[in-house]
């Protein structure tokens, strides 16, 4: 049996692809290696962007009908479960200044929503449309075929073959398949992070709509932990997120912040309620995605992450130039252009923008409580954006550079220095 | 099912199973040189032989080829049964009076004096086929095959002449019941002249098929411990990703998975290059790594990719 279009992964991207591939008519399987998608294991912030023109879309969201809504793509995405709305967002140094994000009319910047929910919803959807769901297997090579890609699959230690014409490759950050292809050879490894997150009960000065993150050394680490809303149906939970690495595990940095650092006041009457994990791979992106009969769509082809709605974007655009490829229209090149300009990380400058964060250790915990003072007390517009955020609190920190020169000459040289840290030296490789 | 006697019990065999399958069962001994589990019933050395009565006439067959039929009647040591392999063991003594296997035989069976030499001395391959049997049905390589008819039926490797589709697996030198087959695995060794020095690395020959082929050396013990073209048979039959043997079965330590540790995130499932790894759903936030040991190539990468250090 050839399927015209096989799909590995069923997260996002992989079943708005086979939803949308479906649609046109294209007989079409994912292959999974979970058992229930509808549990996410591996921990994922799940938030809904609604910063304009993020990621290639702007992103409405109607509450009231559950449904996720893109405005330039042109996709509808139906969610049952609840969402959380995010309305402000604060960077603390070390003496609690605090860089603020948040609109005036106090509008969400994004929504805390169940990526289960939305994964279970779509699944269904992609079942009764007829698409063929291959669960508990595990796609770990692919090669070109004379009927187009044949994927190596293997389930619960047996093996056996799938012939498609085409593929897509939605299998996530960790990118096995595009490094089974070849396709990473061309991308830089940048490292990985540990990331584990705690919710938690009873947490003082929790609030579900606030996305908090402190900087300092005096927190333990020098990547920042952050606190965000917890699971849906559990947003009364915080959910606190620490980076580590190998040598910095976060289990210790979430000891040290909990117990001894400045804000174990929070955490007096705290108790931890569950505990997750991932880890975060970082590639620089895939610049030709779509190539030969493959497609290599989300996570998988990212500069980290795509967040779902980019991942849904991606399925979205990615089934449409299947179909017409298959109809003997020739529209990867298309794709690829789409995902160049869509993707903010596909802009070299970007990425720059994003060492922005990493600030320890290049500034001491007494120059990060400089800088941040700054702009205590402003209130910058609402963004979620990992690339708008960073650039706009360091226009705002420069806002008046005489004043730097005047008041901090050595900070002012390291500003100067330009952050001459690399991502890759805040994580591990 | 079939319902049968051997040697007076009432037997009851499964379907398509031989009369030897069926007395093995019961811990019945008939003696033989060419039957293998493995392989395929092949009647070549007729030691086998076993009294039948069915419907009134009785007939000696060989039990590793004869099915356990419904009603009949077998005898494993009738006096006509003892007689007829007496004979078989006088004809191989004949041909192999060297070979220990054959020897020992004779003793059991009280046969002092051979049959009478027919063209053929002191010869050591009794012809059971075992090891071309094996060649082709279980290692599926069709390297040797018999050659010649009569008298000057031999096994020998195509023409005379190297064996080139063999991987020197030494299946054939280990199932051999005489020992014939002549497998040497041969240290790594250096011949220096005042000019140079030559090295070779280890390898195996069998002589008989006049094969030489390097041993893989096990990259984290260093000791040499298989054919190279028998591991890339392996790789390839069974999909193994080319690494898989760069370590020797005993250095391979697959990944134990702490389960106070794991959290469940699925990083080792995600990064495990061969799917060797999944998560085991015990209910609620619940979730425990397992690993197929199966599948597992031991290169410890799920060992990088946990973020609680949970499998080593």
């Amino acid at each position: 049996m050839v399927y015209d279009l096989a799909i590995v992964g069923a997260g996002p991207g992989g079943l708005h692809a086979a939803k949308w591939a479906n649609k046109k008519g294209l007989k079409v399987a994912v292959i999974e290696k979970r058992k229930d998608i509808s549990k996410i294991t591996r921990y994922c912030s799940e938030h809904i962007i609604l910063d304009e023109d993020y990621n290639g879309d702007t992103i409405k969201v109607d509450t009231a009908a559950g449904k996720i809504i893109s405005t330039k793509n042109g996709w509808e995405v139906n969610y049952a479960g609840e969402f959380c709305p995010v309305t402000d967002k604060y960077y603390y140094s070390p003496k609690q200044y605090a860089v603020h994000f948040a609109w005036p009319d106090g509008r969400p910047f994004a929504y805390k929503y169940g990526k289960g929910t939305l994964l279970k919803g779509l699944l269904e959807e992609c079942l009764a449309l007829g698409v063929t769901y291959i669960t508990e297997t595990t796609a770990y090579d692919a090669t070109d075929s004379p009927s187009g890609v044949e994927l190596k699959c293997v389930s619960k230690a047996k093996k056996f073959k799938i012939q498609a014409k085409k593929l897509i490759i939605a299998d996530g950050a960790s990118a096995q398949l595009a490094l089974k292809l070849g396709r990473n050879n061309e991308r830089a490894y940048f490292g990985f992070a540990l990331v584990l997150a705690v919710y938690m009960s009873n947490v003082e000065t929790y609030k579900p709509s606030d996305w908090k993150g402190w900087w300092g050394r005096c927190y333990g680490t020098n990547l920042a932990p952050l606190m965000g809303t917890g699971p849906e149906g559990h947003f009364d939970l915080a959910d606190f997120i620490i980076l580590g690495s190998p040598k910095e595990p976060p289990e210790k940095t979430f000891e040290f912040f909990t117990q001894k650092g400045p804000m174990a006041f929070m955490f007096k009457n705290a108790k931890i309620e569950a505990k997750h994990c991932c880890l975060t791979k970082a590639f620089s992106p895939i610049k030709n995605p779509a190539k030969g009969n493959t497609i290599i769509i989300g996570d998988a082809a990212a500069f980290v992450e795509t967040q779902a709605q980019g991942a849904l974007s991606c399925g979205f655009r990615a089934a449409d130039a299947i179909a017409k490829e298959l109809d003997g229209k020739s529209s990867f090149e298309e794709y690829n252009q789409w995902w160049l300009k869509a993707f903010e990380f596909n802009d070299a400058g970007m990425l720059r923008v994003v060492s922005g964060y990493a600030l320890i250790p290049t500034y001491t915990d007494d120059e990060i409580d400089y800088l941040f003072s700054l702009c205590h007390g402003h209130a910058l517009e609402g963004s979620w954006s990992q690339y708008k955020s960073p650039k706009m609190m360091w226009d705002l920190i420069l806002k008046d550079p005489e004043k730097i020169q005047r008041e901090r000459p050595e900070v002012w040289e390291k500003i100067n220095a330009k952050v001459t840290r690399t991502l890759s030296d805040s994580i591990s490789k | 099912m079939a319902t049968l006697k051997i040697n007076g019990k009432k037997i009851i065999a499964p379907e398509g199973a031989t009369i030897l399958e069926a007395a093995r069962k019961h811990e019945m001994q008939i003696p033989t040189l060419c039957s293998n589990e493995a392989l395929k019933p092949y009647g070549a050395c007729r030691l086998c032989i076993v009294e039948v009565s069915k419907n009134g006439r009785t007939t000696i067959e060989t039990s590793c080829t004869y099915p356990a039929e419904e009603g009949i009647e077998v005898k494993t040591d009738s006096v006509r049964v003892m007689e007829g392999r007496k004979l078989i063991v006088e004809l191989y003594l004949a041909r192999c009076p060297n070979v220990k296997i054959i020897r020992e035989l004779a003793e059991e069976y009280g046969v002092k004096e051979s049959a009478p030499q027919m063209g053929k001395d002191n010869d050591y391959c009794i012809l059971c086929g075992l090891c071309v049997r094996a060649c082709n049905e279980v290692v599926k390589a069709g390297a040797i095959q018999f050659a010649g008819s009569g008298i000057n039926k031999i096994v020998d490797s195509p023409f005379h002449k190297t064996a080139e589709d063999c991987i020197a697996c030494g299946s054939c030198a280990f199932i051999c019941p005489t020992g014939i087959i002549k497998k040497n695995d041969l240290p790594a060794t250096s011949v220096c002249t005042p000019e140079s020095c030559t090295s070779t690395g280890a390898q195996r020959e069998i002589l008989n098929w006049q094969v030489e082929h390097k041993l893989k050396v096990c990259t984290k013990c260093g000791n040499p411990y298989a054919p190279e073209p028998h591991l890339q048979k392996i790789t390839r039959q069974y999909n193994f990703l080319p690494e898989f043997f760069n370590i020797c079965a005993s250095c391979r330590q697959y990944p134990v998975v702490d389960e106070e540790k794991c959290l469940g995130c699925g990083g080792c499932m995600e990064n495990c290059p061969i799917g060797a790894l999944e998560l085991e759903d015990r209910g609620g936030y619940d979730k425990k790594a397992h690993v197929f040991t199966e599948n597992c190539t031991a290169c410890h990468t799920c060992e990088d990719y946990c973020p609680t250090r949970a499998i080593s």
